[in-house]
This record gives structure tokens, C-alpha cells and sequence, in this order.
């Protein structure tokens, strides 16, 4: 239960972190390309980690209640 | 039961705006109607399938991003692709499959238990070579050996062997083994070959920022080469597998597996059963899904119009190939609410290949809902092969 629990809370500030990290790559010049594309495949790669999790789970509780 | 297009289930639910087609060259799918029990699964599914898309749409943005010195390499690339005795007869383009088979180097990298056998990573050395030679066919030696789990029974002899070829991104033994099912039909009475498609999982070169980057790019002629290399090395580890168990081999393919197993039967006329899962039929489907995202006209646009990146990747779309296996020996299966590959996909397929067995099931590309139908539905398939 812990693990998407975790993975909502990242979830939830996973926008800020994305924003906070291209604003700062925004400032810094030079950097700002690598900065951003990291902060975007980070985030991108979050949202779907969280999505197959939500969809593993949803599969388990269905087979549970198809058994019962 | 009536048969019912695609969407009209998913409408009676209100779901959010429908993504742009760009799939409208494809034959309207045209569905068994959906059991009113299972309608939220698919809905359920549809949304999981969206917020993917979306979480693609940014991981994969700066990839989709398109450069002009990208845009004129595109077209470059693609045209020793789209040459006249390809598009004639696009067998040719793997000419590999008809020459004798070389031999393989195998060595074995690990052994564990599982139950009722053990669970065996190889090796094998590939010697691909590619169609035509560019520089951007990159030197990668973590893709010049084919990584392969292989489930073993121990004491019985196995049915027959299952080849489960992963997915886009994918490629990390433990997560294919549970996605593809590989303890169910193990348990079924069949070995399961995991194999670790081109630049992906063990596969990736050390500077890949994801499994799979250097497979998938707007690069038209590395793609080419890395379907083909993909056939190259399936060929070469089912041809290892069967020398080495003396039982048939046959191809499960989930997504991007599902293309090459789709791809595989209309080149292998001796494959014994084919089961392509939510498989696209052109290779351009999911940058399709991705941009649609956008909505039209595009913030991003491929770097070539589609028409001509359909024309490019033609060689390998299992619609540019005739069925080389009995009808029987194949089985659909196809999502109701799938959003990475649409369902007009898998229905496209079917069509080309004669109507031959196919499998709704309810739920999307991510969220598979059922599974205990399908696997009953495959298994049940599979008996009647009479594999025994």
C-alpha cells in the first residue's frame, strides 16, 4: 500500500518540480536545454511509472473480485 | 451479438474528447458489442491510456522535437527504403531469413529456480548486418548479443516454446515476464523465451536515457534497420530454441512485440502460432497517438507528412505482407479502449489476413482488465494447435 501511496506524493509535486527545473534551466543559459529535456523525461517517465502501478493494482483488486 | 463500431460503447460513458484520427486511413473497427458489466472497465482503461499518453507526450518531447537539419535527414534516410524492388516485393528486405542459418555463439549469464524448471539468461552473438550502411546506424556493442531469459521445465518435456517480445520502453526481464503472462503459460505446459529487443533493456547502449531511445526516432533508415535487426535476431534465437528443445517455437508479442510477431508471420511460413497483442500495423502509430495530443495543426510535426513516413517504414508494416501461416495458427487479440494503438490497428489486421481468430478484450493498451478470459480465450487456442 506504501508504494503508490509514495508514488501519489510524487506525483502531486511532480508539476512543481518540472516547473521549478525549467525556470531555473531558463536562467542559466547554456544548460537550459539539457536541464529541461531531463526535467521533462523525468516527469513524463514519473506519470507513466504511475500509471502502470494504478493499473497493476486496478488488475489485482479485479481478479480478486472476480475469485470472490 | 451485434457488432458495433469502435467508439459507440465508450460514448454511452461520456468519455473526454476523442483523440484526433490519424489513423483515418485505416478501416473503421467494427466491434462484438461489449458485456454492460465490462463498459467501466474499458472507460477505466481509456483514462489509464490517456494519462500515459500524456506522461509520453513530455518524456518524449525533446525526441519529437523536430531540427531542419533532422527534417532534410529524414528524407534522406528513408529513400534507400522506398526503392522500386522493395516496394515490388518488400521480402527483399529480409533476405536474411532465406540463407542458411550460421552458427550461433550462446553463453549463459545466469540460473535461477522457478517452479516446476529454472529460468536460464543467455546470450547469443548477433551478426546483423544492416540493409543499407549509414552513419547513423550506430556502433553499440550492448546490441550486438540478444539477451534471452529462457523458462525451462525441468523434468517434462515442454509443449511447445513461447518467444514473449516485449513492448516499446520495455525490456527488463522481470517486468516482461509478469506483463506478458510468462508464469501463466509456463505453468501452461510451455517453456517461454524473453527476448530483449534491439536497444532495449540489457540491450541499451550506456549513454540511452531510456530503454528503446536508439530504436524509435525520427531517424526513418535507423528505424528500418532496427525492425529488421529485430527479425534478424528472433529468427536467429527461435531457430536456437528449436534445434535446442526439438519443440515448435512459437511468437507472443505485446505492442512493439506484437508488430514483429505480425511482421514475423507473413515472412516465416513454419512459425506454428502467432499471437500479436494490441498490435499497431504501422510504425508510426504511437508518434501519432502522441502528436495527436496536440491537436491539429500540430505544435510539433514529424518531420516528414505521414503519408511519407507510411511510405518510408512500408517495407516492414504486416500489411505489406501476405499471411505466410495458416489461418488457424493465429490469434488477435486487440483492447476495446486502447488509446496508444487505436483498435482500427488490430481490426486493419485482421481484415489483411483473411479474418483469422481475434480477441476483445475489455480495457486499454496499459490496463488490460479480463486477463483471466484472454488467457482462457489463448490457452484455449493454443490446445486446439494440437502442439502436443
Amino acid at each position: 500500500m506504501a508504494c503508490p501511496l509514495l508514488m501519489i506524493a510524487i506525483m502531486m509535486s511532480l508539476p512543481s518540480i518540472h516547473a521549478v527545473a525549467v525556470s531555473v534551466g531558463e536562467r542559466v543559459g547554456a544548460a537550459t536545454w539539457s536541464l529541461r529535456t531531463s526535467a521533462e523525461l523525468v516527469t513524463g517517465m514519473s506519470i507513466m511509472a504511475f500509471v502502470f502501478t494504478i493499473a497493476q493494482l486496478l488488475l489485482f483488486i479485479e481478479e480478486l473480485w472476480w475469485r470472490l | 451479438m451485434a457488432p458495433v463500431r469502435a467508439a459507440s460503447s465508450l460514448a454511452q460513458l461520456e468519455l473526454p474528447t476523442a483523440l484526433p484520427a490519424f489513423s483515418d486511413d485505416l478501416p473503421a473497427a467494427v466491434l462484438p458489442e461489449e458485456p454492460w458489466l465490462d463498459l467501466p472497465l474499458t472507460w477505466i482503461g481509456s483514462a489509464l491510456d490517456r494519462i500515459a499518453l500524456r506522461g509520453m507526450r513530455l518524456a518524449f518531447a525533446s525526441a519529437l522535437r523536430v531540427s531542419d537539419a533532422e527534417r532534410e535527414a529524414a528524407y534522406e534516410s528513408g529513400a534507400p527504403y522506398t526503392t522500386a524492388a522493395l516496394v515490388a516485393e518488400p521480402r527483399r528486405f529480409f533476405d536474411f531469413l532465406d540463407a542458411p542459418a550460421r552458427p550461433v555463439t550462446m553463453r549463459e549469464l545466469h540460473r535461477r529456480p522457478v517452479a516446476g524448471g529454472e529460468a536460464v539468461t543467455r546470450e547469443l552473438a548477433t551478426r546483423y548486418e544492416p540493409y543499407h550502411c549509414s552513419g547513423t546506424w550506430p556502433a553499440c556493442v550492448e546490441n550486438d548479443r540478444v539477451v534471452v531469459e529462457h523458462w525451462m521445465h525441468r523434468d517434462t518435456r515442454p509443449r511447445a516454446t513461447v518467444m514473449a517480445l516485449h513492448g516499446f520502453t520495455m525490456g527488463t526481464s522481470w517486468i516482461d515476464a509478469h506483463v506478458l503472462m510468462a508464469a501463466k503459460w509456463f505453468a501452461l505446459g510451455f517453456d517461454v523465451a524473453l527476448v530483449a529487443l534491439p536497444f532495449h533493456g540489457p540491450r541499451s547502449p550506456r549513454t540511452a536515457r531510456y530503454s528503446g531511445e536508439l530504436f524509435a526516432s525520427w531517424d526513418v533508415g535507423r528505424t528500418n534497420e532496427a525492425v529488421r535487426q529485430a527479425v534478424h535476431d528472433v529468427d536467429l534465437v527461435r531457430r536456437w530454441i528449436a534445434a535446442e528443445t526439438g519443440r515448435p517455437v512459437g511468437l507472443l508479442g505485446l505492442s512493439l512485440g506484437g508488430y514483429v510477431a505480425a511482421l514475423m508471420a507473413g515472412l516465416c511460413d513454419d512459425l506454428p502460432f502467432v499471437i500479436p497483442l494490441v498490435p499497431p500495423v504501422t510504425f508510426d502509430a504511437l508518434a501519432c497517438s502522441l502528436l495527436a495530443l496536440d491537436g491539429p495543426p500540430h505544435a510539433c510535426a514529424p518531420p516528414l507528412p505521414f503519408a511519407d513516413l507510411r511510405a518510408a517504414y512500408a517495407v516492414h508494416s504486416p500489411l505489406s505482407h501476405a499471411l505466410a501461416i495458416p489461418r488457424e495458427r493465429v490469434l488477435i487479440v486487440g483492447a476495446r479502449g486502447d488509446c496508444l494503438v487505436p483498435p482500427e490497428h488490430a481490426y486493419a489486421l485482421w481484415r489483411h489476413w483473411g479474418e483469422p481468430p481475434i480477441h476483445w478484450y475489455s480495457g486499454s493498451h496499459v490496463a488490460p482488465f479480463r486477463r483471466a478470459r484472454l488467457l482462457a480465450r489463448v490457452a484455449a487456442h493454443l490446445d486446439a494447435l494440437a502442439l502436443d
